[in-house]
């Protein structure tokens, strides 16, 4: 299989037909990543375009010798401080969180439950945290590979992410009792 | 051993990284103390939680809208190219690509005044009763191309498909066999929604009220059934009153769509 870092060299190059190929291996995901981390799946539909629009923008800015992943992390978190810029937008707790899931409530109630309870859960974290959990939880991302689009060390990385889940133990035990 | 780490401990061994001596002591911290007990149950349940969520599917407008930037994206860069080869050509003889296009446009504007000059003129001539032609081949046209549609394996296919039907004023029987089937049985609920309201449009016909209310009684997704009971108190479509009853009394429903159902029949009544 080509790589992405050889078909991003190829759009660098002006081939920008092969950047339909970066979106069919990540537009999933990075759809997915946008939506948890801003709990709301249009915003989070832009923001995965967007995303994109930059890749092909700002190609000439790719280096071949780096893992594409990391490059495209750091526009997906551009992207997403810009959203927060011109949204401001304050995720309290009293934030109305959408149904973000497959599941509707007709559908197995107590895991339609779980999947609410964490997406509210997930609100009541800060920016910050709830992009590194989302990278290392939802997005399975090693430690090593968060670091990179971060410009942090794995250890520095692997911190924020326990911290990030004790936070969301206490929240998630206190809305459950709700 | 301070909490905090004990706590990253612990979410080490859920995650199935601890070995040796280290493992059997978070083990043995657990076992010996209840506090630490219940945190690590809860850990455990919240990591499983989070293991358990399912990506969801890019909406299928994704790619179209991703092919349209990509095009515009295209558009830009050979608009940027072409200030810097007449830049380059300043002093120098006209580079034949540009000659070429030039006169490729040139071959090309004559040949749509000649096409524009033919039609026109034709158009001219035609009398009222070839436009009636003309008329109802486009309609017959865009008819096909809804059956078509309806055989689409894509939603966004079908959804066209269902949503050109809007344009359509004399729907035969089999347009709204297709309507009505899809209403019933397509696997996405937009494609679903759709076909209602686009029944809704032929309500005059008694064969669609009866589908309407008959499909009631079918419709498992909450988004579905309200788009019904709405469509149906609009109608004034006094025979629903039985299925809303029996949508009521069924427990599986949740309670959003009985507090409608609930609603219309007090509307109907």
């Amino acid at each position: 299989m080509i790589t992405d870092e050889v078909l991003m060299t190829a759009v660098k190059s002006g081939n920008l037909d092969k950047a339909s190929d970066l979106y069919n291996r990540y537009s999933k995901r990075l759809y997915n990543y946008f939506v948890k981390i801003s709990l709301d799946r249009d915003a989070g539909y832009d923001m995965m375009q967007n995303t994109f629009l930059r890749l092909i923008k700002y190609r000439h800015t790719y280096d071949q010798d780096k893992p594409f992943q990391a490059w495209i992390y750091q526009i997906a978190r551009n992207v997403f401080a810009d959203h927060l810029r011109k949204n401001k937008v304050l995720y309290s707790d009293y934030q109305q969180v959408e149904n973000l899931g497959e599941l509707d409530s007709s559908e197995s109630d107590e895991k339609y439950e779980q999947e609410r309870l964490l997406d509210k859960s997930l609100a009541k974290l800060s920016d910050e945290a709830r992009e590194i959990l989302v990278m290392s939880r939802y997005q399975n991302m090693k430690y090593e590979e968060i670091a990179e689009t971060r410009g942090i060390t794995v250890a520095a990385v692997k911190v924020k992410v326990h911290r990030a889940i004790k936070k969301l133990r206490v929240y998630y035990f206190e809305l459950e009792k709700i | 051993m301070e909490t905090e780490k004990m706590r990253s401990l612990m979410i080490d061994h859920i995650d199935g990284i601890l070995t040796g001596e280290l493992r059997i002591y978070v083990e043995n911290h657990i076992n010996r103390n209840p506090d630490a007990k219940k945190e690590f149950d809860q850990l455990k349940e919240l990591i499983t939680a989070i293991d358990n969520n399912v990506d969801i599917e890019v909406p299928k407008s994704g790619k179209t809208d991703f092919l349209t930037m990509l095009e515009e994206q295209k558009n830009d860069t050979n608009k940027e190219k072409i200030p810097v080869q007449k830049k380059s050509k300043i002093g120098a003889p006209r580079s034949r690509s540009i000659s070429i296009s030039k006169n490729f446009y040139r071959i090309a504007a004559a040949v749509t005044l000649l096409v524009i000059g033919y039609f026109g003129g034709m158009m001219l001539h035609t009398n009222k009763k070839e436009m009636e032609a003309l008329r109802m081949e486009m309609n017959e046209t865009r008819e096909l191309m809804m059956m078509s549609m309806m055989k689409e394996s894509s939603a966004s296919g079908r959804l066209k498909g269902v949503l050109a039907s809007f344009e359509i004023t004399d729907a035969d029987d089999e347009i709204l066999n297709v309507l009505i089937q899809t209403m019933n049985n397509d696997n996405n609920i937009n494609v679903r929604i759709a076909a209602v309201e686009a029944l809704g449009k032929f309500a005059a016909n008694d064969r669609v009220r009866k589908a309407l209310i008959e499909s009631l009684g079918r419709q498992e997704s909450p988004a579905v059934q309200l788009k019904l009971i709405a469509l149906l108190v609009q109608l004034q479509e006094k025979r629903a009153v039985e299925p809303l009853q029996k949508i009521i009394n069924n427990n599986e429903v949740i309670p959003a769509v009985k507090d409608e159902a609930q609603y219309g029949i007090f509307k109907l009544m």
